[in-house]
């Protein structure tokens, strides 16, 4: 049994973006501490602290979270993504092209973690209905309340993921044509 | 200054777990998903409340996750999560009133995460889960080193955020009969806003009818209104051996509101909690049978 006495500290391994990562963390550390603080990963903002606004949203083992309300010691062995991950070789991800298409970003607060909600919802589905968009966001709040630009942001990116992912797979002699999903995002 | 910090221990089993909460007794609290006892320690850390001292992390003992059925019976282990309830195949069949509930906790983030243990023994007024057990009379198994016990999950509370459960205790699973095909059901909840809306008030109801369209099972939960989470027999009565028709659901409408201020006496909210209660009631006894009434 792993045991951290009060004020003790200890050290936690897991997969950061894909990559290895060990950070020493106290036992009573959150998710949110050990991204900005140990590794900082400074990219995923603390907003409420206690999971109401989703500004410390991060995929844990691919499903959206609140980095403020897990443990660190259960990350341990998990695979995390924050958006520090999402653009590849130079490029930004679709999704953040999209986000400035259509303005999505006023003070940009909330981006991270709208991305990063809107990631897990595009990789269950590039054919997202608004109300799909809407409920993954519903755990996001935007003070700037500019949702409608980022709903459309959303919609655009999976829009031109398909058609990428119908290109690619065109090319690759649709062997994989029928495998639907989010592909290489 | 600044609280106490406490210590965080990650046992591999339940003896391990249950042996070192008893030893701890009042300084130890049980962490699944965390989305209460994070937001719990955080407030009294603002506070300047006193931590407790040990988190016991469940989250990595074996077994306690997951939805299964057999023989009709449908179970699910305390650390699953609302989200994979929601989404579970045997719930939505058997019992899709506790898939709406958990629906309707939190936001994504939150459901991915909270565990309907942690709903359950966090013991809020406000769960969303448990008037959709109460609906549904679900059990518990609880557990420590000597035995398990078996309690309906209604008489686990004794008490806003109180709970019968001794040290050393640990929730396995809540259990309930897969309600049949003749069976209608319906979880309505009031909240300020659609997502992470704590429940000013819900309502689980399960009615099933016979082949002549006759109640013959009533049962009618609310949440967030009364005292302690239970069904209310005196409301059900109304409409079992009847055809519901509106004067019938209307008077049990009516009982469930009377019955909240018997058991919470005229309180401020009482003007508007009286007729939402009675409202919310009716929609959701007649979203059971079927009927759409928005």
């Amino acid at each position: 049994m792993r045991e951290v006495g009060p004020g003790a500290r200890t050290t936690i391994s897991f997969r950061v973006n894909g990559e290895a990562v060990e950070v020493e963390v106290a036992g009573d550390d959150r998710l949110i501490d050990v991204l900005r603080e140990g590794l900082r990963l400074t990219g995923t903002k603390e907003g409420c602290g206690i999971g109401e606004c989703g500004a410390c949203t991060v995929l844990l083992d691919g499903k959206p979270v609140n980095s403020c309300l897990v443990p660190a010691l259960q990350v341990e062995g998990r695979e995390v993504e924050t958006v520090e991950g999402l653009a590849k070789d130079g490029r930004v991800h679709p999704l953040q092209e999209a986000f400035i298409e259509h303005t999505a970003v006023q003070c940009g607060f909330c981006t991270p973690g709208m991305l990063m909600s809107a990631l897990a919802l595009l990789r269950e589905t590039l054919d997202p209905t608004k109300e799909d968009i809407a409920r993954a966001i519903s755990g996001n709040l935007c003070r700037c309340t500019g949702y409608h630009q980022i709903m459309s942001a959303i919609e655009d990116a999976a829009r031109k993921m398909k058609a990428a992912e119908a290109k690619t797979s065109k090319a690759s002699g649709a062997s994989e044509a029928s495998k639907g999903g989010g592909g290489e995002c | 200054m600044s609280p106490r910090k406490p210590g965080y221990v990650v046992p591999e089993t339940l003896a391990e777990a249950s042996e070192f909460l008893r030893e701890h007794a009042e300084d130890a609290r049980i962490i699944a998903g965390g989305t209460d006892v994070l937001v719990q320690l955080r407030r009294r850390g603002r506070a300047g409340g006193e931590h407790p001292r040990w988190l016991v992390d469940i989250s990595r003992i074996p077994g306690l996750a997951g939805v299964s059925t057999d023989s009709g019976t449908i179970s699910i282990g305390a650390m699953t999560t609302h989200e994979e309830i929601a989404r579970s195949p045997i719930i939505r069949k058997g019992g899709p009133l506790l898939a709406e509930a958990c629906t309707s906790v939190g936001s994504p983030q939150i459901r991915e995460r909270g565990t309907i243990g942690g709903n359950i023994m966090n013991a809020s007024p406000a769960a969303d889960t448990i008037p959709a057990l109460a609906a549904l009379s679900a059990r518990a198994r609880i557990a420590d080193p000597t035995g398990t016990r078996d309690i309906l999950v209604t008489d686990i509370f004794e008490g806003p955020y109180e709970t019968s459960a001794q040290h050393g205790e640990i929730l396995l699973d809540v259990y309930f009969d897969a309600l049949p095909p003749s069976c209608g059901c319906a979880f309505v909840k009031l909240g300020r806003r659609e997502a992470l809306a704590i429940a000013r008030l819900s309502v689980a109801v399960v009615l099933e009818r016979d082949a002549d369209g006759r109640v013959a099972r009533a049962a009618i939960a609310p949440g967030a209104c009364l005292p302690m989470p239970a069904r209310v027999e005196s409301a059900e009565e109304m409409l079992v051996g009847k055809v519901p028709d509106e004067a019938a659901v209307d008077a049990a409408a009516r009982e469930v509101a009377e019955e909240m201020v018997r058991r919470t006496g005229v309180r401020w909210s009482t003007d508007y909690k009286k007729p939402v209660v009675e409202a919310v009631t009716k929609r959701a006894i007649w979203r059971a049978l079927g009927v759409n009434a928005e």
